[in-house]
């Protein structure tokens, strides 16, 4: 299939400064794909260049099979529309005024616009929920609706290809949702094909088939949803220490910022697992997280809150039925992720014979291989008659654990001394 | 569609009207019927045994007050029209027919005409007309080149290399008023603009002009009211705004240099005609062009009626223009707050 919009080898820029370097892109007929890319990256040099505002000094783009620089501005506008990031005018238009300028690339000077045009730009209208205020003066119009109505705008052109640079960072989220929904609904009911540069990582997730990440005018990445939106990508790209991970509610990929990371990211430290469950864990996940520890946890009951937030930071962990005693496949999984580790952390979880055989795991692994194993000291945690006990203090007379305070954890691996 | 040639012909009989009324208007006896038959003779043919008795009034008329009247009336339409076209194109309310320094090359024009009294005429138009003419028009070319980058002109480099023209080519205007001490007021009374003594020939200086852009100027409304929005929305409407803006700006330089050489510099009607008529037929330019047009000719019309006959001796017309336009457009602006502009 013949892509509707093609980037040949396209070098494009202004004056000397190259912005978009031998960039190759297809976008195929009723694809919905996101540009990503931090500030600077060429995404609205991407769109002009497709606008042809600006023409690239080497390589072709081609829309709808033709050579972009072939089209008029009026053709042009006939096959792709675009919305801008905002929109002002101090001239009081109506709404209605507005939006049946979308059909001029379809009429001559001078000619009338055809009942067909109307019928065009009342449903353009509609689709936006625009309609009620369509003999409104443009001027006296929120942010958020004055955006509805440049949509409104951009579908009266009937476009195949519908550009949009970042459509909704003016608006609130109620609007955001409304037309982000609206514009999938377009893409997905009737194929418009959609081009979309964005900033909310979050909103290309949840409403786009396909991401492609640039940055210094160079492509990064481009594919499906989940292969893009990783931290292994994402981080070194924003310079964001980032935990992506799925939100249940609305089930799509999710990218969370950490916090900003020097240009250099530095490369994990040891790697720590965790013996916890029942919320045990989650404090000591995330100091370990912004430590820069590759942290993993043994066995988790699938109902565990841990186990939620191992999931949430995207650490392995080994998975057990809801309520159910770690079985012998399932512990032996553990020895192995505890193998990987150089350090294990016991937090203050309570022992009974359900989960009793993490700690056997640490004491087999470390049969295999040196770990520093650390127990967090806390309350009575034995709830096996003794058995949990023995195989602590044995691990403390062999030498390979010490038992220590949470807070005085807390300073080792803050001051990375693990 | 009915209701647009309702309105079109009406603006056209309103206008024809005023031109009537206004050329009726003056010092000698002569009643408003009789300056009808003489019109209406002069022009249809009709009325002919009467209008022989009045030999001397016909000159009055037909000579001097009538294309006086005509002329105020063109160039005040021309005014308004490029004062739309300029409003569109700078998208700025503010912007007037005289922002890329056309009128002051014109009068830098007429200045070197009038200190260098240089005798002969030619077309009717004295050396004063056609140098300002020709100042005009390459003053607004110069402006435009300067500010010329690659294909397209910014609008903000326009503005600043108008401005900068102008107070350049006013600053010689004033140098030369002040070495010429004799000649100081007649450079001093063209600046202010007058249609004192103007006639046939004027008139023949503006039409071609004014017909050619009237409707050149239509024609691109569309694009205009899309290039209202910003270039960028223009641009995705799929208007070529650089080719677009550079028609209007030859059009407008051609027909503004007309105007300008012939009547001087009229301040106010090019800027508030087409804000007045906003108010009643929105922005669009489809209705826009002709109203501002029409309100516009009989806007300067009527203040030319003023500036003849209020006094003993002539007011140039540019003061009777701001003096007229300034409060009643303050009165509409207040009046009207929420919808103006």
């Amino acid at each position: 299939m013949e892509p509707l919009l093609s980037f040949d080898h396209v070098s494009v820029g202004y004056d000397e400064r190259i912005v978009l370097d031998d960039f190759c892109f297809d976008l195929f007929e009723g694809e919905f794909v996101s540009v990503l890319g931090p500030n600077g990256a060429g995404k609205s040099t991407l769109i002009n260049a497709v606008l042809n505002t600006i023409t690239p000094t080497s390589g072709t783009i081609y829309l709808s099979g033709k050579d972009n620089r072939s089209y008029s501005y009026k053709e042009r506008a006939c096959i792709t529309s675009v919305v801008p990031q905002q929109f002002s005018t101090s001239f009081a238009f109506t709404v209605y005024d507005i939006v049946l300028m979308g059909r001029s690339p379809f009429l001559r000077r001078l000619q009338s616009e055809t009942p067909e045009d109307f019928e065009i730009v009342d449903r353009a209208l509609r689709l936006t929920n625009t309609y009620q205020f369509k003999d409104r003066k443009v001027t006296a119009l929120s942010g958020g609706e004055r955006q509805r109505v440049v949509i409104s705008g951009a579908l009266a052109q009937t476009p195949k290809l519908l550009i949009l640079d970042e459509p909704t960072s003016q608006l609130d989220m109620h609007h955001t949702l409304e037309i982000m929904q609206l514009i999938r609904r377009l893409n997905q009911e009737e194929g418009l094909t959609v081009l979309a540069v964005l900033h909310d990582i979050n909103m290309a997730c949840r409403y786009s088939d396909k991401l492609l990440m640039i940055k210094d005018g160079k492509k990064v990445i481009e594919g499906p949803v989940d292969q893009v939106a990783t931290e292994d990508v994402l981080t070194p790209v924003y310079k964001v220490d980032m935990v992506v991970r799925t939100n249940r509610l609305t089930e799509s990929i999710e990218v969370v910022p950490i916090k900003k990371t020097d240009d250099e990211i530095l490369p994990y430290r040891k790697q720590v697992c965790l013996v916890c469950g029942g919320g045990s864990g989650q404090s000591l996940m995330v100091e370990l997280r912004n430590n820069r520890y590759k942290t993993c946890a043994a066995v988790l009951n699938s109902s565990d809150s841990d186990a939620e937030a191992c999931q949430d930071m995207g650490f392995e962990f080994v998975l057990e039925a809801p309520f159910c005693q770690i079985s012998d496949e399932k512990f032996e999984e553990c020895v192995e992720i505890i193998k990987k580790c150089d350090v294990v952390i016991v937090a203050s979880v309570p022992f009974g014979s359900g989960n009793l055989k993490n700690l056997e795991a640490i004491k087999k692994a470390a049969e295999s291989k040196k770990l520093d194993v650390y127990l967090i000291e806390c309350g009575k945690r034995d709830f096996t008659g003794g058995l949990a006990d023995a195989i602590m203090d044995g691990m403390v007379d062999e030498g390979y654990a010490k038992k220590v305070l949470y807070h005085d954890l807390t300073g080792l691996i803050a001051q990375n001394v693990l | 569609m009915m209701r647009k040639y309702i309105a079109i012909t009406l603006a056209i009989l309103v206008s024809a009207a005023a031109i009537v009324f206004f050329t009726y208007f003056g010092a000698a006896n002569i009643t408003f019927a009789e300056t009808s038959k003489i019109i209406l003779y002069k022009i249809f043919g009709v009325f002919s045994s009467e209008v022989a008795l009045l030999a001397s009034k016909e000159t009055i008329i037909w000579q001097l007050r009538f294309p006086r009247a005509l002329l105020a009336f063109l160039v005040g339409g021309g005014l308004a029209l490029s004062g739309a076209v300029y409003q569109a194109i700078f998208k700025n309310p503010m912007a007037d027919p005289y922002i890329l320094g056309i009128s002051s090359g014109a009068a830098f024009g007429a200045t070197i005409g009038i200190i260098l009294k240089i005798p002969g005429s030619y077309l009717g138009l004295n050396l004063t007309n056609w140098l300002a003419f020709a100042g005009s028009i390459l003053t607004v070319f110069f402006v435009y080149n300067i500010a010329k980058v690659g294909r397209s002109a910014m609008l903000t480099s326009l503005l600043l290399t108008g401005t900068a023209v102008s107070q350049f080519l006013t600053a010689f205007i004033s140098l030369a008023m002040m070495l010429s001490a004799n000649e100081m007021r007649r450079i001093y009374y063209w600046t202010l603009g007058s249609f004192n003594s103007k006639g046939w020939s004027h008139v023949g200086m503006v039409l071609p002009y004014i017909a050619i852009s009237v409707i050149y100027i239509y024609i691109f409304s569309r694009d205009l009211d899309i290039i209202m929005l910003g270039d960028d929305t223009a641009v995705r409407y799929g208007i070529d705004v650089e080719k677009v803006k550079s028609r209007m700006f030859v059009v407008t330089a051609l027909l503004m240099s007309a105007c300008v050489s012939v009547s001087g510099i009229i301040g106010f009607v090019g800027l508030v005609s087409p804000h007045i008529m906003r108010l009643f037929t929105g922005p669009l330019h489809k209705k826009l062009m002709p109203a501002a047009f029409f309100f516009g000719g009989a806007l300067l019309c009527m203040c030319d009626t003023i500036a003849r006959s209020a006094a003993n001796s002539e007011i140039p017309v540019g003061i009777v223009t701001a003096l007229c336009g300034a409060p009643f457009f303050i009165y509409l602006l207040r009046a009207k707050r929420t919808e103006v502009i």
